[in-house]
C-alpha cells in the first residue's frame, strides 16, 4: 500500500515537473510549481522527516509562491481587457 | 547543424543516465541501520540528545545544539539575503505615488481579521513546541512571514507599511540575528565554547539539560525574528518596487 503511493507520488512529481517547464503562461508555471513542492512535501512525510516536510510545505508551496507572483505581476504586461 | 548539437545533447544525456540509473543498484538501501550514514555521530545524537537537552526532536537538538554554528551561519545568510533583495530593488521612490486598488470585500476583510490571529498562535506554538514536535525557529518565522502577507494582500500595502514600517522590520532582523550572536558570545565569555549553552547554567540557575533545551528556545526565537522579517521585508520590496519612502 505504502509502495503504491510512493509510486503514484513520485509519477505525479515528474509530471508536474515536466508541466510546469513546459507549460507557457508564468503564472501557471507557477502554480504547477508550487503543486510540485507540496507533493514533494508528502514525499517527505512518507520518508519519515517530518522536520523538512513542513519546512517545504511553508516555504515551497506557501511563501515562495507568492513571492514569485508578486514578481510576475511586475514582469507581465497586463492587457486592458 | 541545429540537430546534430542536439542529438549530440540527447546522446551524452542517455549515457550519463545510464551510469546514474546502474549506481542506483550500489546505493545502500533506504533505512539500513548497518549504512555508512549510521557509523558516524549520528548514533551519539540519537541516544544522548534527549538526556542532554530534554529533546526528544533529535532533529531541534542537531539543528540548534550540536551544530548549533552552522544555523547561525544559516540565520546570517538569511539576512544577507533580504539585504540584497533590498538593495537590488530598492529605490529613492515614494510610497505615495504606488498605484493600488483595494476592492477586498466586507467578507474577506472579516474572514482575514478572524484568521489571523490563530495563525500567529500556531507559528508560536510551532516555536515553542519544536523540541517535542516537528518545526523550530524557521518555520515559525515563515508562519508569522505569511501572516503579515496575509494583512498585506487583503488591507492593501499601505496601511500594511503604515503598520509595520520596513525601517523597524529592518532593525527586527538584525535584531533576530543579535540575539543568536550574543547568547553564543555570553557562552564563550562564561568560559565554555562558542555557542556551548550548558555554560548559561550559572545565570538560569537550572539543571544543565534544561539550560541547553531554553538556550535553544532563545536561539530559535532570534532565528524566527529574523526570518520573519527578511520574508515581509522581501514581499514588500517586490510588490512596490522599491518605493517604500513615505
Amino acid at each position: 500500500m505504502l509502495a503504491l503511493l510512493n509510486f503514484v507520488l513520485l509519477l505525479l512529481l515528474i509530471l508536474t515537473a515536466i508541466l510546469a517547464i513546459h507549460v507557457k503562461d508564468n503564472l501557471t508555471a507557477v502554480f504547477t510549481l508550487s503543486a510540485y513542492s507540496f507533493l514533494i512535501c508528502l514525499v517527505y512525510a512518507e520518508l519519515g522527516a517530518p522536520d523538512v516536510a513542513f519546512t517545504e510545505a511553508t516555504v515551497g508551496a506557501g511563501v515562495s509562491t507568492v513571492l514569485f507572483v508578486a514578481a510576475i505581476l511586475h514582469t507581465t504586461k497586463r492587457s486592458s481587457d | 547543424m541545429f540537430k546534430v548539437s542536439r542529438l549530440l545533447v540527447i546522446l551524452l544525456l542517455l549515457i550519463f543516465g545510464f551510469f546514474l540509473v546502474s549506481g542506483i543498484g550500489e546505493l545502500p538501501l533506504f533505512g539500513n541501520p548497518s549504512n555508512p550514514v549510521h557509523k558516524q555521530a549520528g548514533n551519539y545524537y540519537l541516544e544522548h540528545a534527549e538526556i542532554e537537552m530534554e529533546s526528544p526532536n533529535v532533529v531541534t537538538a542537531v539543528l540548534a545544539d550540536y551544530r548549533a554554528v552552522d544555523t547561525l551561519l544559516e540565520t546570517t545568510v538569511v539576512l544577507l539575503a533580504g539585504f540584497a533583495v533590498m538593495l537590488v530593488l530598492f529605490s529613492t521612490g515614494n510610497i505615495s505615488k504606488f498605484e493600488e486598488v483595494v476592492n477586498s470585500s466586507y467578507i474577506l476583510k472579516i474572514s482575514t481579521k478572524l484568521l489571523i490571529p490563530p495563525v500567529q498562535l500556531f507559528a508560536l506554538y510551532v516555536l515553542a513546541h519544536g523540541h517535542h514536535s516537528p518545526g523550530g525557529g524557521f518555520q515559525c518565522g515563515v508562519i508569522l512571514g505569511s501572516s503579515l502577507i496575509l494583512q498585506a494582500l487583503v488591507f492593501g500595502v499601505k496601511e500594511t507599511l503604515n503598520k509595520y514600517p520596513p525601517k523597524r522590520i529592518i532593525n527586527v532582523a538584525i535584531f533576530g540575528v543579535l540575539i543568536f550572536y550574543s547568547i553564543g558570545l555570553i557562552c564563550f565569555i562564561q568560559g565554555g565554547n562558542f555557542l556551548d549553552y550548558s555554560q548559561l547554567q550559572s545565570i538560569l540557575s537550572t539543571t544543565e539539560s534544561h539550560t541547553r533545551s531554553l538556550g535553544i528556545l532563545f536561539v530559535e526565537i532570534g532565528v524566527s525574528l529574523t526570518v520573519m522579517s527578511v520574508i515581509y521585508l522581501m514581499y514588500i520590496f517586490l510588490i512596490t518596487k522599491g518605493e517604500v519612502n513615505n
